[in-house]
């Protein structure tokens, strides 16, 4: 069975209206306006288990919305959802037990208390047998690295720190779906190669379905190896991160470092990024040129000290996806 | 891999409530930890509560000596008034503390995160902060009745009785009150100043309400289950007034349990109004 | 400036004020106190809100009284008829409503070290502080008493104040808003010395409530607490101004007069010497 599957899942959000003033107000209780606003538009996906999937989108574009729609938050206006086999905002509480959330911007550990007190409490929530849950707890504070501030309270750990005890608690009682959303916002870099390395290990070792949402680059780069891409609404992306680089965008960078200024040679599909004294970056597109021409035609011209050819940042590849409207 | 914890429990109604209950002790816990961790606010809380009772009680005192019976009603009457609401209200806030930022927690999206959880979100939202500084409240309000009502095992049963059902209707109302942040904006001052005015209400002799107010205050604004409780219950063991108090406390409990799962399902659509963070 | 300068200017009919002179002092507090007054009219929205529970005490009072006057079958307790007595209360209510939270300010600003640096200032301390104070409680009770009146109004009738008394009314009150600026304003000042002042500010509030009248006029009282109330501070801020606009009782302004100022006199010195000590500490320990 599939872990989480998405079909034509929509959710249109109808707000009020209202003209400003007395009279606004006077006219809204009488006849009211509403408008609808489109969050998310017939998004179909399916994760098996045991996958790690990162759903990006810039600012607005529905992924808050959609995950949840699959933690059971938010019901949809159209189209279905499932996770784990059961309709989340129907069966809520039954998947609760079997579903774990992190929200970056929300803390769900309490903030005057320490950590630990946080996860007896949730140990009760869930109603975890005790033995089972000290051993699962002591297995987690191993692996987060968190003992060392285990009694410490809430409000004087560090963003990374607390970031790293809210997995742990989100995990205790060993969900099969992870949904983590924008869980590395607002984290030093350090603190977010930890925090990366430790969902990667994760869902390695337990098999945890992870469906995280982030608008963070790197997190992709790093974490996930599948890619959903939404922008208004919409899915415009799905596929494997290393398809991602390779064959959506058919372009190169060329990195030259010169003895001395060099020429560009005039050639179709080749875009000059970077052109100073000692070296040229340059962008190609190699449906239109291939790389092998540009490479030669570069040595014959220039006296090449070293040369490196790139994927484009990944940055640059999403920007231009966001972009696209969606395919198909 | 270790052992798998236990799924999900399915049916049996007493199942659930054992679980809901062991939960509300864990809370409590945790709520009373978070008080040992500042000590100093909690204990000045105590305090502060115990003094103003105290001087309502003083009040009443004074006022009683000059005027011995006010519509049937005399000075013990007001002093066990006093002793059940502060029981009653101590009871409710001990354990649901919440029950008065229910509103705020509505408004700033708070809920989102009790949904991911199993168990009612309605009692993780109550219970998020039961309020341990409410012990003082309780046991002043005891207090009170073991000095001056005089107590004996039937008295006893009838104020329990009474504390029970003024705190049911407290916690009602109050729920009631703060499940309009779901369906009107900027419901939190609202809702304060209901629940201050049932409580400033209550804790007034009851005969002294007549026509209008005194329909207001067996409708919207359930005072009069409580400041009628003294007169009717403690003295005269009317056990009609009784069983009218306990119904009402049983349908504001309930209503405000309706009233939250149809706020919920409305929160759940996305579609409310006023800010959603 | 010498005196013939000050003659000449004098004399060419532009009266210009020496830096420093007391002229000029006071009319930096007026400053204050209309700053006073504006900050509390900013938040005039929000205030109004809270007096909804103003309106609300009162009409609760407004329905005792009546079981009140209705069971003794009277139509006036020691002086006072069921319109006097609701009236009343509107008006020591509305004065207790207008007290802005001194004592946490003043808290706040000895453990945060602000008050180290205003001992700099050009200006007293105190004197800063009695000014902002009057203009907020003047704009407060100002507002409390509108709400609360037009409610009362409503269910009692106008006001029964003989116009005759307004004056001594004022007088009293603004004594009395004194003697209220300085016990609060040492209570605030124990945060020098005490981690945490709001239980003292609480009893504080509390016998200001009872012993001053604000429930019940001292008449009601029994008569041993009664002539002990008379002669405290407390009776002075809240019982003697209400008493003596509502009119129709014993109460003798001139005799009121004299124990607002034996009291003002002796809060005011108290208050000095509070604040004097612990300025000495925040010099002497480095705030």
């Amino acid at each position: 069975m599939s872990a989480v599957v998405l079909e034509g899942l929509s959710k249109t959000f109808r707000t009020k209206v209202k003209a400003p003033g007395l009279r606004g107000s006077m006219a809204s209780l009488l006849r009211p306006d509403y408008r609808e606003v489109p969050a998310v538009r017939d998004v179909s996906l399916t994760v098996e288990p045991g996958e790690l999937v990162a759903f990006i989108g810039p600012n607005g574009a529905g992924k808050s919305t959609t995950i949840k729609m699959l933690t059971g938050i938010l019901f949809p206006t159209g189209g279905t959802a499932s996770v784990l086999g059961l309709e989340p905002w129907r069966q809520r509480e039954r998947l609760a037990y079997q579903i774990g959330a992190v929200f970056g911007q929300k803390s769900q550990l309490w903030y005057h208390l320490p950590p630990l007190d946080s996860f007896n409490l949730l140990a009760r929530v869930y109603e975890l047998d005790e033995t089972a849950y000290r051993t699962r707890r002591n297995e987690l504070v191993a692996a987060f690295g968190i003992a060392g501030y285990l009694t410490t309270p809430v409000r004087k750990l560090s963003l990374g720190e607390r970031m790293r005890c809210e997995l742990a608690a989100a995990l205790l009682h060993r969900p099969r779906v992870l949904f983590l959303d924008e869980p590395t916002i607002g984290l030093d870099v350090l603190a977010k190669r930890t925090i990366r390395e430790t969902i990667r290990r994760l869902n390695a070792d337990d098999q945890v379905t992870v469906f995280l949402t982030s608008h963070d680059v790197g997190d992709i780069e790093e974490l996930a190896k599948r890619v959903v891409v939404i922008n208004h609404g919409q899915v415009i992306y799905d596929h494997r991160t290393s398809h991602l680089r390779h064959m959506l965008l058919h372009t190169k960078v060329i990195d030259l470092l010169l003895d001395g200024p060099g020429t560009v040679p005039l050639l179709a599909g080749v875009n000059v990024l970077k052109h100073t004294q000692v070296g040229i970056k340059l962008e190609v597109n190699t449906e239109i040129q291939p790389i092998r021409e540009v490479v030669a035609k570069l040595l014959e011209v220039n006296n090449v000290l070293d040369v490196s050819v790139t994927d484009p940042p990944l940055e640059r590849i999403i920007g231009m996806i966001y972009q696209q409207e969606a395919p198909r | 891999m270790a052992a798998r914890v236990p799924a999900a429990p399915v049916g049996g109604a007493t199942k659930r409530l054992l679980g809901h209950l062991r939960l509300l002790r864990a809370y409590l816990g945790a709520n009373l930890s978070m008080a040992m961790e500042y000590r100093a606010a909690f204990f000045a809380q105590v305090f502060g509560m115990m003094l103003n009772n105290s001087l309502w009680l003083a009040y009443w005192v004074l006022f009683f000596h000059r005027f011995p019976v006010v519509r049937g009603w005399e000075r013990e009457d007001v002093l066990m008034l006093w002793a059940v609401i502060a029981t009653g209200f101590g009871l409710a806030t001990v354990l649901f503390g919440a029950w008065r930022t229910l509103a705020r927690l509505i408004a700033e999206g708070q809920l989102d995160y009790y949904l991911v959880l199993p168990k009612s979100p309605l009692w993780h939202a109550l219970m998020t902060r039961a309020s341990p500084s409410s012990w003082g409240d309780l046991v002043f309000g005891l207090a009170v009745f073991a000095v001056w009502g005089a107590p004996t095992w039937p008295r006893a049963a009838l104020f329990a009785v009474s504390a029970l059902a003024c705190g049911a209707i407290l916690l009602g109302s109050g729920i009631v009150y703060n499940s309009l942040a779901f369906f009107v904006g900027h419901a939190e001052a609202l809702a304060l100043q209901m629940e201050n005015a049932v409580i400033h209400f209550s804790t007034y002799p009851g005969a002294i309400f007549g026509g209008a107010a005194r329909l207001l205050l067996f409708t919207v604004v359930p005072a009069g289950f409580i400041n009628h409780l003294p007169v009717a219950v403690l003295r005269h063991a009317d056990l009609g007034f009784m069983a009218f108090a306990a119904l009402a406390a049983a349908a504001w409990i309930i209503g405000g349990q309706l009233l939250f799962r149809a706020g919920l399902r409305r929160y759940e659509s996305g579609n409310l109004i006023g800010p959603r963070m | 400036m010498s005196s013939g300068a000050a003659a000449v200017q004098a004399a060419q009919g532009r009266p210009r004020l020496t830096p420093g002179s007391p002229l000029r002092r006071v009319r930096k507090y007026f400053a204050v106190a209309r700053m006073g007054f504006a900050t509390a009219t900013a938040y005039r929205k929000e205030y109004m809100l809270r007096s909804v529970f103003l309106v609300l005490i009162l009409y609760v009072f407004t329905v005792l009284w009546r079981a009140v006057y209705s069971t003794t079958g009277t139509a006036v307790i020691e002086g006072f008829s069921l319109r006097d007595m609701v009236w009343y209360l509107v008006i020591t209510e509305s004065i207790v409503f207008s007290r802005p939270r001194l004592a946490s300010r003043i808290d706040e600003e000895v453990k945060s070290g602000t008050l180290a640096y205003t001992l700099v200032r050009p200006y007293s301390y105190m004197l800063f502080h009695y000014a902002h104070t009057l203009g907020e409680s003047a704009a407060r009770g100002l507002m409390s008493f509108l709400v609360g009146g037009a409610a009362v109004t409503t269910i009692v009738g106008p006001p029964p104040f003989a116009l005759a008394n307004a004056g001594v009314f004022v007088v009293a009150l603004w004594l009395g808003a004194t003697i209220d600026f300085l016990m609060t304003f040492s209570v605030g000042l124990l945060a020098f010395w005490v981690e945490e002042t709001s239980p003292f500010v609480l009893i504080h509030d509390r016998l200001l409530m009872l012993l001053g009248g604000m429930m019940l006029p001292l008449e009601i009282f029994p008569p041993l607490l009664r002539s002990i109330a008379g002669w405290l501070p407390m009776s002075m801020v809240l019982y003697a101004p209400a008493r003596l606009l509502v009119g129709g009782g014993d109460l003798l302004p001139g005799r009121v007069f004299v124990i607002q100022a034996a009291w003002v006199l002796l809060a005011g010195a108290i208050s000095v010497a509070i604040f004097r000590a612990g300025a000495k500490r925040v010099t002497v320990h480095g705030g």
